[in-house]
């Protein structure tokens, strides 16, 4: 079949994102894709979901561009926003910015900072709240804490820290 | 000459070009550790890598404790939870003097009246949880005289699906309206439990649109009535247009 002149395509927008996941490492991207469905289905239907039309043009396993259709940029935002978890780990999809190409959608908002999580393996720490440390990011520090019941009423696998929550048992000495 | 690049036009169409999202936005409703899973200081990073300039922890009584020490841009906040009246004022009067913001636990609709009969109270959070709406015309009203903001937590509309995000929706519809017909203040929160709850303020926009409430309105929610809670909270705030704004000899402008 012969492809449609670029004129009478369909005007789309492009979201760049990024994830934010409690998850080890990348997320999958037929898990993605799963969520982002089922989620958008659950908000706007069938029909809202045509016409939002979704692809994912890039995806590196924590951000990506989403293509959907121009003038459905709030629905697509809306619907991305309700996704709370990607395979049972708490992830957000966060919308970076929104551009008519795929080239301007990367080259404005496509932030590759990447700094991959260090595992920490069971280190006790104390500060503001006690438990094992088991990862860093950055300033970000996840640890499982001694008392459960917190991850309970927060719906989340660990307890998230800055450093700045943080008294390591040498200092303390 | 070199012709300036051709800007792309807006994302959407349904842009207000009037709102701006330069404005100092704040969370009012977050329960970070040890009520929920992430520390205020966690909350706040996060918070501020969305958009936000700041957050409240707006703490249950029972995980309230006014000698913890909060990061700046974390405010500290109490939601009251109260069986009656009597115990609500009770409540009121324990914890005005040690926080910056007071919010009141509602759902019942004796409590969500009492609450907006009372200037003290800052907000009044999901005033729909019980069965009944939490909201008529007459709260309404009391709640625009009396200057205490109706919450929208963004909480069930991200995170329940089917008939409870439903009846949530219809609710914060039907509430929306009688809040902007008496102008009663309002809020837009993420009642966040750990950071992985928070929405950054164009989503929050996003969400607000699925009950009616434009993006302009939205923009209010999330910046200038906390602004003006805020402010209430500051040090040098008397009462409704006086202020002390030199400590040094207690001028008093208005």
């Amino acid at each position: 079949m012969k492809v449609l002149p670029s004129s009478l395509r369909e005007k789309k927008r492009y979201l760049a994102f990024r994830l934010e996941t409690e998850g080890d490492g990348p997320v999958d991207r037929k898990a993605l894709l799963d969520e982002v469905y089922h989620a958008t289905q659950a908000l706007l239907g069938d029909a809202g979901s045509a016409e939002i039309g979704y692809r994912l043009m890039g995806f590196d396993g924590t951000g990506g561009i989403l293509r959907v259709g121009r003038g459905r940029v709030e629905e697509a935002r809306a619907a991305l926003a309700t996704v709370y978890a990607i395979r049972g780990q708490r992830t957000t999809i966060a919308v970076t910015g929104v551009a008519g190409t795929v080239r301007a959608a990367t080259e404005k908002y496509i932030v590759s900072e990447n700094i991959p999580p260090t595992n920490i393996l069971s280190m006790q720490i104390s500060g503001t709240a006690s438990g094992i440390a088991v990862r860093r990011k950055g300033e970000e520090i996840d640890i499982v804490p001694d008392d459960k019941e917190v991850l309970r009423r927060g719906n989340t696998r660990y307890l998230g820290l800055t450093s700045s929550d943080i008294v390591t048992n040498r200092t303390q000495e | 000459m070199v012709p300036a690049p051709m800007k792309p036009d807006d994302a959407g169409a349904s842009y207000d070009a009037g709102a701006s999202y330069d404005a100092h936005f704040y969370d009012l409703d977050t329960h970070p550790y040890p009520e929920g899973s992430s520390s205020p200081s966690r909350m706040l990073l996060v918070a501020r890598r969305l958009g936000y300039a700041g957050v409240c922890a707006l703490h249950h009584a029972e995980f309230f404790s006014a000698a913890r020490p909060l990061p700046d841009g974390v405010l500290r906040g109490v939601e009251v939870a109260a069986a009656n009246a009597q115990e609500l004022r009770r409540g009121i009067d324990r914890f005005r003097g040690r926080v910056g913001v007071l919010a009141v636990h509602g759902g019942d609709e004796a409590i969500n009246r009492a609450a907006c009969e009372d200037s003290r109270v800052d907000v009044l959070t999901h005033p729909h949880e019980g069965k009944a709406p939490g909201i008529n015309h007459v709260i309404a009203k009391l709640a625009a005289d009396h200057g205490v903001a109706i919450e929208f937590s963004l909480a069930p509309v991200v995170l329940a699906r089917g008939g409870a995000r439903v009846r949530a929706l219809a609710a914060y519809r039907a509430t929306f309206a009688l809040v902007r017909k008496y102008h009663a203040p309002y809020v837009i929160t993420s009642g966040a439990a750990s950071s992985y709850d928070l929405r950054d303020p164009r989503s929050a926009v996003a969400l607000c649109r699925l009950f009616g409430m434009g993006e302009r309105d939205a923009l209010r929610g999330l910046a200038q009535v906390p602004a003006e809670i805020l402010r209430r909270a500051s040090p040098g705030y008397v009462a409704e247009g006086v202020e002390i704004v030199d400590n040094d000899n207690a001028t008093r402008g208005g």
